[in-house]
């Protein structure tokens, strides 16, 4: 590694200059003549029997080239974990939104005519809109048909749920969580709920098929995972995958949300129907009505504890909404569930997790699938806790946070734990540190709180260095936050979470060129992350060669080796790791051609700075040594492969959130966010903070105001200005800290980002509206409305909510979990 | 039915023959291969879509082409002159205000309005002007930076 890589120099992402400049291409300005715009009618009921369809009068509409219902194409199903979801609805609709029928046309709105041409009859089927009620037995089942699906690993893992609506369940855990309660001294429970919430990437899905008797399949599409979209297609439409091409630019966000099969099936029936191209982009409405949104959650936390608050035990109940479809997910219960017993040392737990199917919009992948809708309720529980037996949130978590060399809570044994050096960091770089009593404001007085001194944190040790981005917000309100504010009341919060670096396969090429520039070939995508540059500035490094020399070309299955796709916080470990590589292989190259010159021995050749130098006093550059080769030598190809199974390092998070309360609206106003990432080794720091800057704004939305709600399986939102992603004036100041040190998978020792920002947000928040007002609210969105609610409530009671019974009461539901367990959507 | 527009984009005088109720998203995007001008919520929702009229930000997918005659548009392809970007472009690039891309030409031409109007905007007044766009990778952080950085080499120059 080269001291310049220590410095953590920023790096200008060069890609940002085509951004700037409207020069990027993205999907939607890819061009091909002679196409056709394809459009799908939708289910306008969330389950209902398809009686019959006639597009008569839509076939014979001037100007349409193909309308295909279900009966029109082959019967297949698609998906990732499971293969559940029809190209178009066959006989039944599960979701409102579902496709029943699709059109292809010479333009947009004669497609949109063929559409309101064509008549369905359907029979209403009663909705099942609780995942609660659905996965109880006896409910009506949504899949009798589930024998039949492609890859179902989990009807192979559990032959009992055939005939269920669960669509997967998972239970583990160390030691034993009987014993553990029965040593507890104090027991508490609480129910959780999350709701349904869109990825809020701005560039809405596109997707364009052109078939051809002898061209195969050509896609051009914003997937992000497009050598998993090859595949997949493959699978569904019958065909080699060599027959399949997808083309993708850059990617307009995607926050998860776009590395699912979408509209290319029905683009490619649409076009075998057509004889031509179809090109289709989702407006924003369907992209809310049947897009693939964060699963909503019912999440039971029951926790035993030592009235010292040492935690002995926790059993987690995790019920995830799959909706009416499974498939956009590579497993119908995402990897969050591991994360629902915290970052704690818990030596007996058990996870129950389920994955439900409903009539709801199917859901997908959304960044840190799970993690921060499990973390909501293990960090609120934690405060919840910590209040209960007399601690402060920051000593409980002192307390019980898992240390090097501990168990994780789910069973895995991670190196190099920088848990509590996160927490600390997080706190003394926060006002939480710098006020040191937390209590001190508090009037109206607020149990187990008042008069505590919080621990001051110790200094960050020598071996670990942080990283500061400030943003500038800061200075404007803080002087007032705390005074002269009428009904406003200041509260902070924190959170704990964890993720681990990303895992998956991907290969690279770097080829050198004679003029001793280097070109990375790789498959990977770019959502936004900034991936086109870090992946050149590790071949730079590796090659000892400026980052200004080195190009970057992907943009297509048919030419870039595979790649597992940009998610799931792998591009720096995997595809990094595959073009490290790849770049060690051409350089290696390289040095056989330098020996050959200089006629010495790889061990005697040197190579620093750019220069290779012989013991007889030869030197060359990388670009003399390619020029002086020859034509037959100086083709230079470095390959690269890299998989990684198995995780053995996690990336801790924590956060602390100040927010105001108005507590006669019950409005919430986020003021800053501290947060801090135990990230390895920052590559490039700017872009790894502007991750977590992105990541906590969208975690506050997850907070406070994102829904997409639903009256008995019916979406109530329907256009983004309903769908509430903050603005710039209401986002916060987010200062952001890294912590280095504890070396991860990736090349250098990084680890991960994408993904390691957003879960502590939501939680930190809850903590910091409870820490403010004094009212816990158990399900997400915590809107102004419940605030009100919940504080009417405490006024009128002016009674302290008991949550903690005295062993022996165990298992009895707090209040307001109960209330929040009973709900049901809205 | 058929219309035959004249648009001023960018300096230049272009002759459109167009749908009648096209937008002018549609025309700059489709007809004028200005492809720099993002399609987005496609209902003024999330100004992916910003472009300048007279100097004034606007969602391009709700004006009418026809509506766009005889004023001043400029995209994010009119920014550069003489072959130096505007120093709101620089800025993007240099405080890493950039991630997908899809929101950034019409947050630049947003605070290309506001600097054009107030040259030294204090932050709530940065935040206030790019209220209409939306932006969810960067959580505003390092773009209001980069307003604030364009700002300030701005009024050094003048």
């Amino acid at each position: 590694m080269s001291a310049e890589m220590r410095n953590g120099a920023t790096l200008i992402r060069r890609e940002t200059w085509e951004k700037v400049t409207g020069e990027a291409v993205f999907a939607a300005d890819f061009e091909l003549p002679q196409h056709l715009e394809g459009k799908v009618l939708r289910s306008p009921y969330p389950h209902a029997r398809i009686v019959r369809i006639d597009t008569v009068k839509a076939r014979q509409l001037r100007g349409v080239h193909a309308v295909i219902t279900a009966d029109d194409i082959p019967n297949v199903r698609f998906g990732n974990g499971v293969a559940d979801q029809p190209v178009l609805a066959r006989g039944r609709v599960l979701f409102a939104g579902e496709k029943v029928a699709a059109v292809a046309a010479v333009d947009e709105d004669t497609a949109l005519e063929a559409l309101s041409l064509i008549t369905v009859e359907y029979e209403e089927l009663p909705v099942l809109a609780d995942p609660l009620a659905a996965m109880r037995e006896g409910a009506q089942v949504l899949h009798p048909e589930r024998r039949n699906y492609r890859h179902n690993r989990v009807l192979e893992k559990i032959p009992g749920l055939e005939m269920m609506n669960i669509g997967d369940h998972a239970r583990y855990g160390i030691g034993d969580v009987e014993e553990g309660m029965a040593e507890a001294n104090i027991i508490l429970e609480h129910t959780f709920r999350t709701q349904t919430v869109h990825q809020g990437y701005l560039e809405p899905h596109f997707t364009l098929v052109q078939t051809g008797r002898d061209k195969g399949v050509r896609v051009w599409t914003n997937n992000k995972a497009p050598f998993q979209l090859r595949g997949e297609l493959a699978k569904v439409l019958g065909l080699p995958v060599t027959d399949i091409e997808v083309n993708y630019g850059f990617i307009g966000g995607d926050f998860g949300g776009k590395g699912a099969v979408m509209d290319e099936p029905v683009c490619y029936y649409l076009s075998k129907a057509s004889g031509r191209p179809v090109q289709m982009v989702m407006t924003a409405r369907e992209e809310l009505l049947a897009a693939n949104p964060r699963h909503a959650t019912v999440i039971t936390l029951k926790s035993g504890l030592k009235h010292d608050g040492r935690l002995l035990a926790r059993q987690a109940t995790v019920v995830f909404e799959s909706g009416a479809y499974a498939g956009a997910n590579s497993h119908p219960l995402v990897g969050g569930l591991r994360r629902a017993l915290g970052a704690y040392r818990i030596p007996h737990t058990l996870i129950d997790g389920y994955a439900v199917y409903t009539n709801s919009v199917p859901a997908g992948h959304c960044r840190a699938p799970g993690d921060p809708q499990v973390f909501f309720a293990v960090e609120s529980h934690t405060d919840l806790l910590a209040e209960a037996v007399g601690l402060d949130p920051y000593e409980f978590r002192r307390l019980n946070v898992l240390r090097p060399g501990e168990l994780s809570p789910s069973g895995l044994k991670w190196a190099g734990i920088n848990a509590l050096e996160t927490l600390d960091l997080a706190v003394e770089r926060s006002e939480w540190g710098r006020t040191k009593n937390r209590g001190e404001k508090e009037e109206k007085g607020q149990k187990g709180q008042k008069g505590q001194e919080t621990t001051v944190p110790p200094a960050i040790s020598s071996d670990h260095r942080e990283i500061e981005y400030i943003s500038g917000k800061n200075k404007l309100p803080e002087a007032n936050w705390k005074t002269s504010l009428g009904t406003y009341q200041y509260g902070i919060g924190m959170a704990l979470t964890e993720r681990a670096t990303g895992l998956g396969g991907s290969a690279a090429v770097v080829a050198i060129h004679t003029d001793g520039s280097a070109t990375v070939i790789s498959g990977a995508t770019d959502p936004g992350t900034g991936s086109q540059t870090i992946l050149r500035h590790i071949a730079a490094q590796e090659l000892g060669l400026p980052l200004a020399k080195i190009s970057f070309r992907g943009g297509n299955t048919g030419m870039a080796p595979y790649d597992n796709g940009s998610g799931s916080s792998r591009v720096t470990h995997v595809t990094g790791q595959a073009v490290r590589l790849a770049a060690q292989d051409a350089l290696n190259q390289v040095r056989e051609l330098a020996c050959a010159q200089f006629g010495c021995t790889q061990g005697e050749l040197s190579y620093d700075h750019g220069l290779f130098k012989s013991p007889q006093g030869n030197s060359g550059t990388m670009a003399q040594i390619m020029a002086g080769s020859g034509r037959s030598k100086n083709i230079i190809l470095g390959r690269g492969g890299y998989a990684a199974e198995k995780g053995e390092s996690t990336c801790f998070s924590a956060q602390v959130a100040e927010v105001l309360v108005d507590t006669d609206t019950g409005q919430v106003r986020v003021l800053r966010v501290t947060a801090v990432n135990d990230i390895g080794q920052a590559l490039n720091p700017a872009a790894v903070q502007a991750q977590v800057e992105g990541a906590v704004v969208q975690g506050m939305g997850f907070a406070l105001n994102e829904e997409l709600p639903r009256v008995n399986g019916r979406p109530q939102v329907q256009s983004l200005a309903d769908y509430k992603m903050a603005t710039a004036p209401d986002a916060p100041s987010v200062n952001s800290y890294l912590l280095e040190g504890s070396p991860g998978p990736g090349p250098f020792g990084s680890k991960a980002i994408g993904e390691q920002g957003i879960a502590a947000t939501a939680p930190a928040i809850a903590n910091a509206i409870y820490h403010a007002a004094g009212v816990r609210i158990f399900d997400l969105p915590i809107t102004a409305e419940k605030v009100k609610k919940a504080l009417d409530e405490k006024r009128t009671r002016k009674v302290g909510r008991e949550r903690g019974e005295e062993k022996g009461q165990a298992g009895e539901k707090g209040q307001a979990g109960e209330k929040a367990g009973d709900r049901h959507e809205i | 039915m058929n219309k035959t527009l004249i648009l001023h984009v960018n300096g230049h005088d272009r002759r459109v023959v167009c749908e009648e109720g096209k937008t002018l998203l549609e025309v700059l995007r489709d007809h004028l291969g200005l492809k720099g001008t993002k399609k987005g919520c496609d209902e003024g929702d999330c100004g992916a879509c910003t472009v300048l009229m007279d100097g004034q930000p606007v969602n391009s997918c709700l004006v009418l082409a026809a509506r766009a005659e005889g004023h001043e548009i400029i995209t994010i392809e009119g920014l550069e002159q003489k072959g130096q970007l505007h120093p709101l472009q620089e800025a993007f690039v240099e405080e890493g205000a950039v991630q997908c891309g899809y929101c950034t030409p019409g947050m630049v031409l947003s605070a290309k309005a506001l600097l054009d109007l107030n040259p030294s905007p204090d932050e709530e007044e940065i935040r206030h002007a790019l209220s209409g766009n939306l932006c969810r990778c960067t959580g505003y952080v390092r773009i209001v930076k980069a307003v604030q950085t364009a700002a300030e080499r701005m009024h050094g120059q003048g």
